[in-house]
Order: structure tokens, then sequence, then C-alpha cells
């Protein structure tokens, strides 16, 4: 048995469920391939560290309690909101707006944000929707941070496909990279629409889906490159 | 696979021409098969066996195991790096859980009524039956279905997805391909693409959803005159045209694109269409 076949067969034998004449050939072939041996050490750890999971997990018993205590505390600040002061009913968007900060100064990937504010400072643009569609400082805040973890896992898979590239076919390397090319300029100008639309809810989400879309691709390729 | 009951046989056949085998397999059982080049043709049957019959390359070896729970099958290339095609033609339990995954091999499934996991990258999907689950997914290659199965997801980059059948739970994603869905009752279904057409010419239920989304391809919807439906058409900066009903749209903000939010025959399914800048099109089935 060669090493693709056995890449097949990895779980079922770190799982014992191959007979003793696939066992020894998989065992000499793991001992001899530092792949296979890595995958092996690595679906072990995977299985014991499942093993230590409990059965069930049962609540803290003041979990009710608590759970209780906070829906009061929710009814009574709706109620309270009404004659709230204008400081605090700014509160959780001044919260969103520190948050916002720490996102965009953690990130070098928010230019985004930072267009979307020059544009927002043209006097020239009309002003933002401020019906119910509009994107909310929160929403920004999502998306920030949304955008910041797509791009981060992007680079990691642009990692493994880089090191998976000569396990594909030329032809299907090349399609691969003209799918990608297509999604980024589709997100460049999303992008760009946002910087001069920065309210605009549905960009955000056409955008978000847009880079849902790059990310399945990109694992879904990682994936087909791997054993079964 | 995961039962314990799983015995493996690897049966190495070198320099096999052909394959002629069969194993024993529960009629829900479930079935893994790998090849990488070339074609798998999978029957569903209503016996509780494993039946393959195909050709390999001169060198390449044909590996069969497994129990009555689970059965797994794989073509060993003598060539990794230049893998000849091996057609394998496979009759499985119609009630099977099957698993396929090949490279450019085309997958072809008829008749399995379980549930269907298919992979390929660059290879041709076809399924024809009713399987009760069907999970697609293709790298550049096309996918066909025809048939109604009750969950469905289907995926490519560049290739092409159709569907003819009914559906209570669809789901198709290109990048670049074209989806087109022509069928019967559809509760809830989504589409999305980003530069690929998207043709759906379909009943839609009362109480059902669907979501069609776009970056700059072509959106076509046909429905039948009088659909109880409640639409929601937005887009950035493309022409939206509605062939359904009186009302027009309105020019979207900043003067480019176009919204249209209307009820056809009193509303009921909630239909929502998004597009960066495709062009729209709503109309009657022909």
């Amino acid at each position: 048995m060669t090493h693709e076949v056995i890449r097949h067969l990895l779980d079922d034998y770190v799982t014992g469920e191959l007979t003793e004449d696939a066992r020894g050939p998989v065992a000499d072939h793991i001992a001899a391939c530092a792949i296979c041996g890595a995958e092996v050490e690595s679906l072990k750890g995977i299985l014991a560290r499942a093993a230590e999971l409990p059965k069930s997990v049962e609540p803290p018993a003041e979990a009710w309690a608590n759970i209780r205590a906070a829906i009061e505390r929710d009814k009574q600040a709706v109620g309270a909101d009404h004659g709230a002061t204008r400081r605090d009913r700014w509160r959780p968007y001044a919260l969103a707006a520190a948050i916002v900060l720490a996102a965009v100064l953690s990130s070098g990937g928010t230019a985004l944000y930072l267009n979307s504010r020059n544009a927002g400072a043209d006097s020239s643009r009309p002003a933002a929707n401020s019906d119910s569609s509009g994107a909310t400082p929160a929403t920004l805040v999502a998306f920030t941070i949304e955008e910041n973890t797509y791009l981060r896992n992007v680079a990691v898979l642009q990692d493994l496909l880089d090191r998976q590239e000569s396990l594909l076919a030329p032809e299907t390397v090349a399609q691969l990279k003209a799918s990608l090319r297509t999604i980024d300029e589709a997100i460049l100008e999303a992008r760009n629409a946002l910087a001069r639309d920065p309210a605009n809810k549905m960009l955000i989400e056409m955008l978000s889906g847009t880079y849902r879309q790059k990310m399945d691709l990109m694992r879904r390729t990682a994936e087909m490159t791997r054993g079964s | 696979m995961g039962a314990a009951a799983i015995l493996f046989v690897a049966s190495p056949a070198v320099a096999q021409k052909k394959v002629d085998r069969k194993l024993p397999l529960g009629m829900e059982g479930a079935i893994r098969i790998v090849n990488m080049v070339g074609t798998v043709v999978v029957h569903g049957w209503n016996k509780d066996t494993v039946m393959v019959r195909g050709t390999l390359g001169v060198g390449d070896s044909f590996f069969m195991g497994g129990g009555y729970t689970g059965v797994k099958m794989f073509v060993e290339s003598a060539n990794e790096r230049d893998p000849k095609p091996a057609r394998l033609e496979v009759w499985v339990p119609a009630r099977v859980r099957l698993w396929v995954k090949t490279a450019t091999a085309s997958i072809d499934v008829s008749g399995v009524d379980g549930g269907l996991d298919l992979y390929v990258v660059s290879g041709t999907i076809d399924v024809t039956g009713n399987p009760h689950e069907l999970n697609a997914e293709a790298i550049d290659g096309d996918i066909h279905i025809t048939g109604s199965p009750p969950w469905v997801r289907a995926k490519s980059a560049s290739g092409t997805i159709i569907f003819r059948g009914a559906s209570s739970d669809a789901a198709f994603s290109t990048v670049s391909g074209a989806v087109k869905v022509d069928g019967g009752v559809f509760e809830r279904s989504k589409i999305e693409t980003v530069t690929g057409n998207i043709s759906f010419s379909g009943l839609l239920d009362r109480s059902g959803s669907f979501d069609f989304d776009t970056h700059s391809g072509i959106i076509d919807i046909a429905i039948p005159d009088k659909t109880p439906a409640s639409f929601s058409v937005v887009s950035i900066a493309g022409p939206i045209t509605n062939n359904l009903s009186r009302n027009s749209p309105i020019p979207g903000r900043f003067g480019r694109g176009a919204e249209l939010t209307m009820d056809a025959s009193g509303g009921g399914a909630k239909v929502s269409v998004r597009t960066f800048k495709g062009p729209v099109t709503l109309r009657r089935t022909k």
C-alpha cells in the first residue's frame, strides 16, 4: 500500500478498526513517513482531548437565577430609557465606538472603515441613510471585527493552499486563482462603495457574504487535497 | 466509517485491468469511494450487497474492504503524478449513505435514496433520483441534479449548477458559474453567486423564503402568475425590471441602482433579491 491509500486508513488505524492484516503494513508506513506519523499524532491528540470531555455539562446552580435577574434588569432599563439622559442613551454607541477604534488600531486591514470615515466628512455627499436599513455603529463594529477575522483566516488558508498547490493540476490551480481574483475584485468594488456609503447595511451584508464565499472556496480546496 | 465491526480486507490487484468484486452491505450502511481520475458510476438497487465492476490502468490497484455497516473502496495509481483513468461502476443498496471523492473523475449517481456526499475538483457531478440529503461540491466542475431531494446543497466555483426538480430546502453557490433552477415546488432556497448568472423558474411555497444574492451576475426569476409572494429587491448599481406587476422600482441611493418592494397577490412567500450591479428581472413563467 502506498502513501495515498494509507492516508485514507489513518482514522481507522487510530481508532483500532483495522484488521491485523491491514494494520501491519499501515504501521510500517507510519513508522517511515513523517507526514502520516504527524497525522496519526494529531488524530490521537484529538481523540485524547475528546475523551477528556465530560459526558454532559450541568449549568451552575445559580444560572437560572442570574438569567432571571438579567431579564429583570433589561426590563427596567427599557422602562427607564424614556427618561434617560442624552449621555446614557449614547453610552452603547460610545462603547461601540471604543471597540471600533480598538479594532481599527489593531489591524491594517481596516482601511475600509477609515475610508468610510473620510467619505462621511465629504459635505457634498448626501446625508447617510437614517432609515431602519442603515448600518448602526454596532453593525460597523461587528463588521470590522468580522472582516479582521476573515482576513486572518484567509491568510492562514492561503498559506495552506500555497503549500498544497503542487497536489493540484496546473489548470485547476489556474482556475482557482481566477475564481479568487473574481471574488477579490467583487470585494474591492463593494468596499469602495461602502467607503462612499458607510451607512449601507446591505453593502456590509453583501461584503460579508463575499468574504464567506472566498473562505469557503479556499477551505473546500484545501480539504479536497487532503485524504478522506 | 467509524463502525467497530468493520473488517478491512485489502486485496491489491497487481497489473489487473478488470475489477469485479462483491461485498455484503446493509441496506442503510455507508460506503466510501475514492477514484481520482476516470469515472465513478453508482446505481442504487434493492440488495444488501455492493458490487463493483470496472477497469483500471495497467499497474494500478483496487482496494475494497469493510463489513456489513460500512465499505470503502479506493483506486491506487501506480504513478501518483500521472494517474491513469479508472472506470468504476458500482451497485449499492438504495438507502445507503454514499460518499464519493474524485479529482478529475466524473461522478454519476442514480437511484440512491440515502444521503449523498459527492466531491470533485474538476470532474462533473450528475445525480438523478431523490436522495434524502444531497451535498455536492466541485471546484471547477459542473453539477447537474435531476430529482427532488428534500435537502440539497451544491457548490462550485467556475462550474455550472443545473437543478431540475423540487426541494424543501435548497442552497446553491458559485463564483462565476451559472446557476439554473427549473422545477417544482420550493419551500426554502438560497442561491448566491459572485459573477455567475442566476436563473430560477419554479413554484414558491406560500410560507417559504427565497434568497438570491449576486455581485454582478444576471438574475432572472420566473414564477407563475398570481403567486402570493412578498418581494424585496435591492440593487446598488444595476437595473430592476418588474414584469410581474405594475409596481415600478424606485431609484436607489445617490441615483444609482434601484429598489423594489411589493406584495404580489396579497403577499406570501418572502423573496429577497440583492445584487451589487447585476440586472434583475422578475417575470411570469412562460
